[in-house]
């Protein structure tokens, strides 16, 4: 665990208590990190890195101002650039939050810190060689690496408290070049703030590369598609856009009355849960120092509620719902913690056989590209599979889907029992129907 | 603290290295983000960033630190992670070129002359602008600008003293009609001062005229099109369809991909020409990438010719190629990267108006909101689009998005115009998980036939040239 005291929190209070102000609140990161990394097959080097920072908000007059340092040594300017910055700061006149009981959950594993270098080679090797026994023309790149963490907030109203969060990662990357020219690069990656097995991950790109072995072609219509966790995690990013106090209090929600309505299938229930242990979106407070709690966004495809941090909540006459996210160089944000969709009751096999003739997804490229404000989407398919009566054929190539993830994801879609993470989110497999184009 | 390029030096010489780089940065930064009922932001900021590389037969040590308290200790540590692999018959990466460069950029307005007040009140009156339309739902005026003092130096012995100001705008309104939501914006930066932000009162004027009018338009029907993309978008699709292709590092490696690269193949017709030039005075401009190699103006293709390709000192030396100076980090503590600078399509042969004749029936596809491939695909997204008909602008389209095979479509590139413009602004590139890094790209108005574009419903060819 790291030496916390490196941060001199304790000067930071003092300095900050002298301060004329409405009220303060004080954001300090401290983070470890350490990557070793192959690349074309071979190793390539080791990374390491060691960063500090401060965030420092001060409210004078009931303005808000903001600043940050890496070195403490700037703490006073640092100080008064807050305090200038807050002549111009938008009103804010809530009250920050003072120190609370907070739910307990697991952020941290001393575990995955007993690990040297060589392990890391050496289970890196390990993917290499695995995926290069099964296709010796592939070149992959690998990362395996962990992040020793602690984060501190103290503020004006007596709030100091801090917690310290392990996290290990690990991304493969596995290209091919078919003897049609065609190029087939399979991503896969895994945080997590435990230990987890790699091997799952080798597993997932060997079988993608077997479902790209040969190009095919469809035509251009209208099909069913299954969305892999991965490429769902993107489609979940659109749902989700829009369920957030600021986009809400700015009006540029699509959700904007239809809070309470049906707006999705009957199926999907979304959670907001950063009580999960262990997840990578997991916390016992907030960075603005509310505690966290698990929360039902969308329930049977009723929209039931939005994600809140202190300045929306005050806008918008609500509470802070604890998802205030922030670095020490910037202002706290509304962020989701881990977003977890209930899981259905048919296999990711029986899907593909209840789909007959359609598409897997799984890498989209350009996704983030359209209007996502509206719930619409286009996107190239960088890693997609054509699938006929039950049976994957090979890649799609030169295509793309367009569609809207509200009239897409209505009651006829169909949810897998299995779940897997992607990113800071616990999704399933899912089929629904799709616009296809090609050239 | 400051930082003395002698002492980094010093540090350089006691350790035992093939190659070896030390690169540090202070910087002090003003942000300011506006929106139609709230100022959003408004903070400064100071960093210290740094970091140590080290190579050593094949691999490479590196740490990076936000305190310069740790220089000591980043190069020890540096170092020995250097050590953890040897490599048989790895190459030298050391004694490439020595440069020794102190600079400051040009400022007509130093950022740091101008009061937070007087910059609240320019951003102020664009916003107004953003905010007088009764179809304008959100605003958002963004203003960025960061002093630097950049430290570079190298065991070949080069120095890089370089005093940045970089400052930009971006302004965007989002319109509403109805369940329709249109957001548009436009957004300019570079090295430069203040005087890049002060009178763009026309760009707010257009930015908000344009996303009313999109709102009101519809959207275009999923197609394959021949189109005319205008020197902004044509600037994009050549940094996303051969410009990251360009990058070395996803070929020095790869037997297959240097057989699919490999110079002098051709990749698109005769009047095809694309540069990247990190010498012009774009976003792109640097005095020497991240390793202390000078930049250079490179042909990537020329005549329609592959003619060579972007390159850092290691995967230069490992395909026997000359370095272009083209490694570049975001930041003092990230990595150096193969990445461009200012890419663009050099001028052609034909006025817009005759490729416009040329097209007769198809898409005219106007400004950029984002690109990105995946080497072999590629994807760009206009601002918006028109139908042209018998040569004429038409009806006007709101958002779609152009995709397409990076051989195919430079294949079908028809006809070059001759009105080359290059464009920076508030975003940039990312790779590898560095973004947004500087860049600028553009080029003339290009004629491509046979693109995808998605849209709305599913669709397969839907014009056909003159």
């Amino acid at each position: 665990m790291l030496e916390v005291e490196k941060l001199n929190l304790s000067r930071v209070q003092e300095t900050c208590g002298k301060q004329k102000s409405r009220w303060w609140d004080v954001f300090a990161e401290y983070a470890v990190h350490k990557t070793v990394s192959f690349k074309n097959n071979v190793f390539y080097g080791v990374r390491e890195s060691e960063i500090k920072g401060y965030g420092i908000r001060m409210n004078v007059d009931d303005k808000t101002g903001f600043s940050f340092c890496n070195d403490i040594s700037m703490l006073d300017a640092v100080i008064e650039y807050a305090r200038e910055t807050a002549r111009y700061g938008e009103i804010e006149d809530y009250d920050l939050p003072a120190m609370q009981a907070a739910p307990h959950v697991e952020c941290y594993d001393a575990k995955i810190f007993n690990k040297d270098t060589q392990y890391y080679q050496d289970k890196l090797q390990k993917v290499v060689d695995t995926i290069r026994s099964v296709y010796s023309d592939c070149m992959v790149d690998a990362g395996f690496g962990c992040v020793d963490g602690y984060m501190h907030l103290v503020n004006s109203r007596g709030f100091d408290g801090g917690y310290s969060y392990s996290r290990q990662g690990s991304t493969i990357s596995a290209l091919r070049i078919l003897p049609d020219g065609s190029r087939v690069q399979i991503y896969e990656s895994i945080t997590w703030n435990s230990d987890f097995n790699i091997d799952d991950l080798t597993k997932r790109v060997i079988q993608k590369l077997k479902f790209s072995e040969r190009s095919v072609k469809m035509p251009f219509g209208n099909y069913y598609v299954i969305f892999t966790p991965k490429a769902f995690g993107q489609i979940m990013g659109v749902v989700l856009q829009g369920l957030t106090g600021r986009s809400i209090e700015r009006g540029v929600s699509r959700y904007i009355g239809k809070f309470g309505e049906k707006v999705f299938g009957k199926q999907f229930t979304v959670y907001d849960n950063p009580l999960i242990n262990f997840a990578p979106g997991s916390c016992p407070f907030d960075d603005e120092g509310i505690p966290a709690q698990n929360k039902t966004i969308i329930e049977n495809g009723y929209v039931k509620t939005y994600i809140a941090h202190l300045q929306s909540a005050r806008l918008l006459h609500t509470h802070p719902t604890g998802n205030a996210s922030r670095g020490y160089a910037t202002l706290p944000h509304e962020s989701f913690s881990n977003i977890v969709v209930e899981p259905g009751t048919t296999s990711f096999n029986d899907m593909i056989v209840q789909m007959g003739t359609g598409i897997i997804i799984d890498q989209f490229i350009g996704f983030g590209q359209s209007n996502t404000l509206m719930g619409n989407f286009s996107a190239n398919l960088d890693l997609a599979w054509l699938v006929v009566q039950g049976e994957v054929k090979g890649r799609l190539l030169n295509s793309m889907v367009s569609g809207d993830v509200t009239m897409m994801l209505n009651d006829k879609i169909v949810l897998s029992s299995e779940r897997e993470w992607s990113g800071n989110a616990y999704l399933p497999y899912v089929l629904c129907r799709i616009n296809y184009s090609t050239t | 603290m400051s930082v003395d390029p002698m002492d980094l030096q010093k540090k350089l010489k006691s350790i035992k290295a093939e190659y070896a780089e030390i690169r540090i940065s202070k910087g002090f930064s003003t942000t300011i983000h506006l929106s139609k009922r709230m100022i959003e932001t408004c903070k400064v900021g100071t960093s210290t960033q740094g970091s140590v590389r080290v190579y050593n037969k094949g691999c490479w040590g590196f740490f990076a630190f936000t305190s310069l308290d740790m220089v000591d200790y980043a190069v020890q540590q540096a170092l020995q992670l250097s050590h953890i692999q040897k490599k048989e018959n790895a190459p030298t990466l050391s004694l490439l070129q020595t440069n020794v460069i102190k600079e400051k950029t040009k400022t007509l307005i130093p950022p740091n002359a101008v009061s937070l007040e007087e910059k609240m009140h320019v951003l102020t009156e664009y916003n107004d602008i953003l905010k007088d339309n009764k179809l304008v739902e959100n605003t958002n005026v963004l203003y960025r600008d960061s002093l630097t003092q950049y430290v570079l130096c190298n065991t070949d012995g080069s120095v890089l003293e370089y005093d940045r100001s970089f400052c930009g705008l971006s302004l965007s309104a989002i319109a509403k009609d109805g369940t329709v939501i249109q957001p548009y914006g436009e957004s300019d930066a570079n090295y430069a001062g203040f005087e890049i932000v002060k009178d763009r009162h026309t760009m707010a004027e257009e930015v908000v005229r344009t996303a009313t009018e999109l709102v009101l338009a519809p959207q275009i029907k999923s197609g394959v099109y021949d189109v005319i993309a205008d020197s902004k978008l044509a600037g994009v699709f050549i940094h996303e369809a051969f410009g990251h292709l360009s990058e070395a590092d996803f070929v020095y490696e790869n037997p297959r991909m240097k057989e699919i690269m490999v110079i002098g193949k051709r990749f698109g017709p005769d009047i095809l020409n694309v540069v990247d030039d990190g010498t012009l005075p774009y976003a792109g401009y640097i005095p020497c990438d991240d390793e202390g190699i000078k930049p250079a103006k490179t042909y990537l293709i020329k005549n329609g010719i592959l003619h060579s390709r972007l390159h850092s000192r290691e995967t230069a030396v490992k395909m026997g190629e000359e370095v272009t100076g083209n490694a570049r980090a975001i930041t003092a503590s990230a990595s150096p990267i193969v990445r461009m600078t200012n890419t663009y399509i050099e001028n052609g042969d034909s006025t817009v108006e005759e490729l416009f004749e040329k097209l007769w029936n198809g898409i005219y596809v106007v400004g950029a909101l984002g690109g990105q491939t995946n080497l072999e695909m590629f994807t760009f997204t206009p601002a918006y689009a028109y139908e042209v008909k018998k040569g004429k602008k038409t009806k006007k389209f709101r958002e779609c998005m152009l995709t397409g095979n990076v051989f195919v479509t430079l294949a079908n590139i028809e006809a070059i115009a001759n009105d080359c413009t290059l464009f920076g602004g508030l975003g940039g590139c990312g790779k590898q998980g560095q973004a947004p890094l500087p860049v600028s790209s553009g080029g003339p108005h290009i004629l491509i036939k046979n693109v995808l574009i998605g849209g709305k419903g599913a669709g397969s060819r839907k014009t056909k040239s003159k």
